[in-house]
């Protein structure tokens, strides 16, 4: 070993654009801090407090524990989304293996309609059951005898609204795979079952095992489709909302909220896990997988698919065809009477206005951190312990529960010595909030953009004693516009979908759409809840086309420099 | 003269993998210097460290006299290309090579006249409009070229600017790169792993492994006087002959005697003696005269001649050692796998070193 010169003398001397990317970091990890951490941490504490805010150690939870009524409502969640989970990833599977690897016809309808429930609120679906199999519901029949109001109905309206997300991730699994190793596998005459063994099957279980994790969490956690259908069915989201609103028992309200995190961490830990395993099963430069002939294949699968498209439209056509039914069912008549909500709720309009307003600060200010903040966690160097702090608090979200987040906000923000309290009640907490919940989908979504350029762009513009911050808006944000564009939709529309953060964030003032169809069906107006989520669908169906548009003349315009294997 | 860079005891460390074991180089202003190894050697690394790019642990980096060690890339004088290239995708041709000129405070004109001349330069005039996608590897490399050279830097760095081509466009642009580098008279340090390469471009050729300098020397020293047995072994083709120390200056195989620089060596010692295949004469076993006999294992025709694999008698363990013959010394030698010969070792060209 030679040279004599001390380690700290050889620090390089750190330029300004690392100092301003450092300071990113901070900012962003300023926000995880403010906006995650201590609020959960917060709520941790309040489990653990009575009424007065007395240390009272274990004995909320031991007072939950023994109170039948309450953990009952544990087995119940539990049944529900296993029962749901256990629907949704088959028909998932069969769905997006007709996607991906069948030559049926209208694959791209199939797939358009698939993702309709991403438009709606989640009570849009249960909404849409009432009207159907409700007590005066105009196919009551078809569930001999059996009442809508509870764990059917619950299931039921989970399906269509978890259906999506499943066939997604089935249809990315099964999109991974490559041609090569199937022609490899026929010419080696391999039997068709050793084709599924040795290939399918090991490219397949982990996105299936993630797909079961993911939706049995989404389940468990939803509160939009119990609190409509589950009539005197109680679960755990259901329970919270019942502890805080109806009963101001914080204190109860975190102990259910620390339990409905448990299955969260665990899926969240589990699915760490399997995309760790699944790195391995993925090379590098596969050749897609092109599926052959097969008419008889392809004629199931059609029919298979138009029924569960079938099924998709009927629940989000009952729901808008029920909204403009002017009396259900006395007086069948189509009118825009639900749509005058003044009758119905003193605020009228206001909910859907806020909403919009709501969800454009949600898309603009979360557009620009998550991009900014991937941007900074990737490009800064030697700031190693706080940059992986961050990037792990920036997956955080995914292991939290939109419910659990806002009970935490209003436990943490409402606390007199908070300097932030007048947040609460704002649209921009409101906000802030939804942009915490939906951030890793985000975040993921911008790390994976920025790990396609090329690594050594900065290299080249520090070579060139170009700015990096001019190298970002020049080259790095031009490259990524469909990545960013993609994180913006995707915010707009959580925003205005989203019921579970809001619920408990909303001042009088400020109650946006997703909440308003709450109150609104709470207070029996089954009709205008209908109305109201309509509006919503119709809002992201606006934004989604728009989205879709723009999208395209971004890539027409990008075709001049992109490579057409690229596009 | 000062040396353009001068490396001072330059060490780095990943974790517990030691990528620069303390090296000394000073480069020469003007010259082309290759930095040639195996991967993993610590040839990029000691690039990065003099771009700045990567921070050495212990040493120092001079350039033009001035101790650049501490100062952050942009601060630091060279232009740079990548393995990748890294072109940015979405700017024109045009706007790559000028991406470095808009904060000189050149003017507009200025700044359009430079790049104009700079794709003179590269041969890729009108083709500023362009957009990387549309250029082939090699145009792709030679624009890159032309962006680090574009704000006039005295070091030019060159990072296996080639290694990402086609095996014909890889010869033509090696010799672009030189004739460019001659006209411009700029340092250029070029980073590779391809001893031909190295040998065809170089002024000076910085052999490394594990971390350390094995030989710095013009190509031919390099290739003729390996100092090492891993130079040896690594720059062009080499065969390695058990012998025996056989007095000052000599040593001896089967009791053929082969002069050989035995410097330190001990007499008896066993030693391996290193002979490039074009330094061995193969003749046929009827021709009079002292040499190794053995027999054609494999001949492998070359196009300019036949390269032949001999296994010695007596050593059926060892691997064949290559022997090159011209195209025209063939119908002479009358040889065909099988054929009973002679190898004998040219004056003078064997080089000892200890057993392995």
């Amino acid at each position: 070993m030679s040279g004599g010169n001390g380690t700290a003398s050889m620090r390089q001397r750190l330029p300004a654009d690392q100092w301003a990317l450092r300071g990113l970091v901070l900012a962003l990890l300023g926000l995880f801090v403010a906006f995650l951490a201590l609020p959960l941490a917060a709520m941790l504490r309040k489990s653990f407090e009575d009424r007065d805010g007395a240390f009272v150690g274990l004995a909320n939870y031991a007072a939950y524990f023994s109170t039948p009524s309450l953990s009952i409502s544990l087995w119940n969640s539990i049944l529900v989304a296993g029962v749901t989970t256990a629907i949704v990833v088959p028909l998932a599977l069969a769905y997006a293996f007709a996607l991906t690897r069948s030559r049926m016809p209208g694959q791209a309808a199939f797939r358009a309609i698939v993702m309709v429930p991403v438009l709606a609120p989640s009570l849009l679906p249960a909404i849409a059951l009432v009207y159907l199999f409700g007590n005066q519901g105009m196919a009551r029949w078809a569930l001999f005898g059996h009442s809508i109001y509870g764990p059917i109905g619950i299931v039921v309206a989970q399906v269509f609204f978890n259906l999506p997300q499943a066939v997604m991730l089935l249809v990315a699994t099964l999109s991974m795979a490559d041609q090569r190793l199937y022609e490899s596998a026929a010419a080696l005459k391999a039997p068709r079952w050793r084709v599924w063994t040795t290939i399918t099957w090991p490219e397949l279980r982990f996105g299936l095992a993630s797909c079961a994790l993911v939706t049995f969490v989404k389940v468990i956690t939803d509160f939009g489709s119990a609190i409509v259908i589950g009539g005197g069915y109680n679960v755990l989201a259901t329970d919270i909302y019942k502890q805080v609103v109806g009963q101001l028992d914080f204190g109860m309200g975190a102990v259910i909220g620390v339990v409905l995190m448990v299955p969260a961490i665990v899926a969240f830990l589990g699915n760490q896990a399997i995309q760790r395993r699944q790195q391995a099963v993925l090379t590098a430069r596969s050749v897609p997988y092109a599926p052959g002939r097969s008419p008889g294949r392809d004629a199931g699968l059609f029919v298979f698919c138009a029924f569960v498209a079938t099924f998709m439209l009927l629940i989000l056509g009952v729901a808008a065809w029920g909204s403009f039914v002017t009396y259900w069912p006395y007086n069948l008549s189509l009118s825009l009477r639900n749509y005058d909500f003044a009758n119905f709720d003193p605020s009228g309009w206001q909910p859907f206005a806020n909403a919009i307003r709501m969800a454009a600060m949600t898309a603009a200010i979360g557009t620009v951190v998550v991009f900014a903040g991937a941007y900074a966690l990737e490009k800064a160097r030697d700031f190693g312990a706080i940059t992986s702090l961050t990037a792990t608090l920036a997956m955080m979200p995914l292991a939290v529960p939109g419910l659990v987040l806002g009970l935490s906000y209003v436990i943490f923000f409402n606390a007199r010595a908070n300097p932030l309290e007048p947040l609460l009640g704002t649209l921009l907490l409101m906000a802030i909030g939804t942009l915490v919940h939906y951030y890793t989908v985000c975040h993921l979504t911008a790390v994976a953009a920025l790990k396609q350029l090329d690594r050594e762009f900065e290299s080249v513009s520090e070579s060139l004693k170009v700015s990096l911050f001019r190298t970002f808006l020049r080259v790095t944000a031009p490259i990524c516009m469909p990545a960013i564009l993609e994180i913006a939709s995707f915010l707009f529309l959580a925003a205005m979908a989203s019921v579970s953060v809001l619920i408990f964030i909303y001042a009088p003032g400020t109650r946006v759409a997703s909440v308003a169809v709450v109150n609104i069906n709470d207070a029996g107006f089954t009709a205008a809840a209908a109305a109201m989520a309509t509006c919503i669908v119709l809002c992201c169906a606006t934004f989604k086309v728009a989205h879709g548009v723009v999208a395209h003349v971004v890539s027409l315009r990008a075709g001049a420099w992109r490579r057409r294997d690229q596009a | 003269m000062d040396p353009a860079v001068r490396i001072e005891g330059v060490v780095k460390r990943f974790g517990a993998f030691t990528a620069l074991d303390g090296i000394d180089l000073d480069i020469r202003a003007g010259e082309l210097i290759c930095f040639l190894g195996p991967s993993g050697c610590g040839k990029t690394t000691l690039l990065r460290v003099i771009a700045g790019l990567e921070q050495q642990d212990a040493g120092r980096i001079h350039q033009g006299g001035r101790d650049v060690s501490r100062l952050p890339t942009s601060e630091r004088d060279f232009g740079i290309v990548f393995q990748s290239y890294a072109l940015f995708p979405n700017l024109s041709v045009a706007e790559n090579i000028g991406y470095g000129l808009v904060n000189l405070g050149a003017s507009r004109a200025a700044r359009i006249s430079r790049v104009e001349e700079l794709l003179d330069l590269i041969g890729l005039p009108g083709s500023g409009r362009k957009y990387p996608a549309q250029l082939s590897g090699g145009q792709q490399q030679r624009v890159a070229l032309a962006r680090a050279l574009a704000t006039s830097p005295s070091l030019l760095l060159l990072d296996e600017p080639l290694s990402a081509l086609d095996a014909r466009v890889r010869l033509h642009l090696r010799g672009e790169i030189r004739a460019l580098q001659r006209r411009l008279g700029v340092t250029t340090i070029l980073v590779t792993h391809d001893q031909e390469e190295a040998l065809t471009i170089a002024d000076r050729i910085v052999v490394m492994n594990h971390g350390c300098i094995e030989q710095v020397g013009a190509p031919e020293e390099v290739y003729a006087s390996p100092r090492t047995r891993f130079v040896a072994e690594f720059v062009g083709t080499m065969n390695f002959l058990r012998a025996r120390v056989s007095g000052p200056g000599r040593c001896a195989i089967d009791g053929l005697e082969i002069p050989c620089a035995t410097d330190g060596l001990a007499q008896d010692a066993e030693i391996d003696l290193a002979i490039r295949p074009e330094d061995i004469r193969v003749v046929p076993d009827a021709e009079p005269g002292p040499g190794l006999a053995g027999e054609v294992a494999a001949l492998e025709f070359l196009g300019a001649g036949f390269r032949a694999a001999i296994r010695l008698d007596g050593a059926p363990d060892r691997a064949a050692i290559l022997c090159d013959l011209a195209r025209h010394e063939m119908p002479a030698r009358r040889l065909v796998p099988g054929s009973r010969c002679r190898v004998v070792p040219g004056p003078a060209a064997a080089r000892a070193f200890p057993c392995a």
